[in-house]
């Protein structure tokens, strides 16, 4: 769909009428799922025995209870000309609601790259090696997931833009309208809460690594 | 590794990993379509995404197949689920800020359990046309009465679920720590004064006066939503099996013992758990 005419269909979604509400809910839910599915997909082989239609369902529910809670909230901050369409912004909210879900369940089945609280430990010494290697890439790979639970809509894209294409300065001014300067700020706000959520991880590890030593 | 990396060596080896992993998936825009009903055998590019990620990995097999066949009455499921939120007006909560403000927010200290977090892990749409499907168990009773309320129905979510399959009998486990939040939606905004009341039905029968912390909108939607021990499930005797009885409507009509199932000027909804401390 054009933006104009996605713009209409979230603007009459959020009104709450019934027949508006189901239009776009229908028009995004292929959208929800393959995000869901693809999140899910990094994490199939930890999952063997569970119902994984189900479990496509429930969490893209989940994605859609996000995204019209509180009037629309969420919904609401998406703009037609924002620089992002409506369906890259529904899959960043899918992505980050997803991540989010699994992440919060307890012994979760559908762990990626599960980090065990010593192979985190490993990052907090010095000593270098096979341990303190595995230990380094488990520590990004749960800063990764959190990262994506925890970054907004704008956030992820700037980050998918900036860190994951690597595209150009000028060409996500472009996309944006934002300008360079905005764009260097995103990526110090990246670095910022990267930093902080490593923190977060390593404190969260250490007393557990101390009782492996 | 105590030494600190600096920000673009970290970012970067964020970048590198996030590729990495991105490069086993098929790509999105054949999974949408997949999910669209179009198993793209006429895209050769799609066919040998879908043929390589198989080969790497046995277990997306059943994952695939099932993007491409949502669940019966999925689509009715999700508009309901996005109606029902969109009625319940929520507190504010980190998670739902959009923006540059939530890369500053998104570690401060968790919420206190006074003050709900409105996360939803699971959801199931309750109404009196879909209960014999629904995952909770709910018996919805509805007696007309002036000045009348319009019908409620409730959503339920969170709790733990067991593992679909033999073990599975659809009713969250909910512990003192785990989260349960019960949403009861008008049809329309009710005139009128509104209040709830509400018990724990022990697996005796006996029914205990629960008081949960609530909220009731201005439209008329009615929130109970927290941890078990904030909702004070856990400060009543009942174990086990039990049913958290809600009655909603006219806080003169409503009932004061916990074995009413039938009045004037309220409904009643009942909702299966199973306490686990």
């Amino acid at each position: 769909m054009s933006p104009p005419a996605d713009a209409r269909l979230v603007e009459q979604a959020l009104t709450g009428a019934p027949t508006a509400v189901r239009a776009l809910v229908e028009a995004i839910t292929p959208v929800v799922r393959a995000r869901v599915a693809r999140i899910l997909l990094r994490r199939a082989a930890s999952a063997r025995g569970r119902d994984v239609a189900q479990e496509i369902d429930d969490l893209a529910q989940d994605v859609f209870v996000a995204l019209f809670e509180r009037r629309g909230h969420i919904l609401r901050s998406w703009s037609a000309d924002g620089g992002l369409s409506l369906a890259n912004f529904v899959g960043l909210v899918a992505e980050r609601r997803t991540t989010s879900a699994l992440r919060s369940r307890r012994q979760s089945p559908w762990s990626e790259d599960p980090t065990d609280p010593v192979d985190l430990g490993a990052e907090l010494g010095a000593t270098p090696g096979f341990e303190h290697r595995a230990g380094q890439r488990n520590l990004l790979a749960a800063m990764l997931d959190r990262l994506r639970a925890e970054l907004s809509p704008k956030g992820l894209h700037m980050f998918q833009m900036m860190l994951i294409e690597q595209r150009p300065v000028a060409a996500i001014c472009e996309e944006t309208g934002m300008t360079s300067a905005a764009v260097y700020a995103w990526r110090s706000r990246l670095a910022r809460h990267a930093r902080t959520v490593r923190e977060s991880l390593l404190a969260e590890a250490r007393p557990t690594a101390g009782g492996h030593r | 590794m105590n030494d600190e990396p600096n920000d673009d060596a970290l970012l970067d080896a964020l970048g590198a990993l996030a590729r990495e992993r991105e490069q086993r998936l098929p790509d999105q825009a054949h999974l949408e379509a997949l999910a669209a009903g179009d198993p793209g055998d006429d895209d050769p590019a799609a066919r040998a995404a879908f043929d390589a990620l198989l080969a790497a990995d046995p277990d997306a097999a059943e994952l695939l197949d099932a993007l491409g066949a949502p669940g019966d009455g999925a689509s009715d499921r999700f508009a309901a689920a996005a109606l029902a939120a969109f009625a319940a007006d929520g507190p504010s909560d980190v998670e739902a800020s959009d923006g540059p403000a939530i890369e500053e927010t998104a570690h401060a200290p968790a919420a206190p359990d006074n003050v709900l977090p409105f996360r939803r892990p699971r959801a199931w749409i309750i109404t009196a046309g879909t209960l014999a499907a629904a995952a909770a168990i709910l018996f919805f009773l509805m007696r007309p009465s002036a000045p009348p309320l319009p019908e409620y129905t409730a959503t339920v979510t969170g709790g733990r679920q067991l593992v679909r399959g033999a073990e599975a009998d659809g009713v969250p486990r909910l512990g003192p720590d785990e989260r349960l939040s019960l949403i009861l939606t008008p049809a329309v905004a009710p005139e009128g004064p509104l209040e709830t009341r509400a018990f724990v039905i022990a697996p005796d029968g006996a029914a205990h006066r629960w008081d949960p912390p609530r909220e009731i909108s201005e439209q008329g939607a009615v929130r109970i939503a927290g941890t078990g021990r904030a909702l004070r499930l856990f400060d009543q005797p009942a174990r086990g099996s039990v049913i958290l009885r809600i009655f909603v409507g006219r806080p003169a009509a409503l009932p004061a013992e916990g074995d009413r199932d039938a009045g004037a000027g309220w409904q009643r909804f009942d909702i299966a758990v199973q306490l686990t401390p």
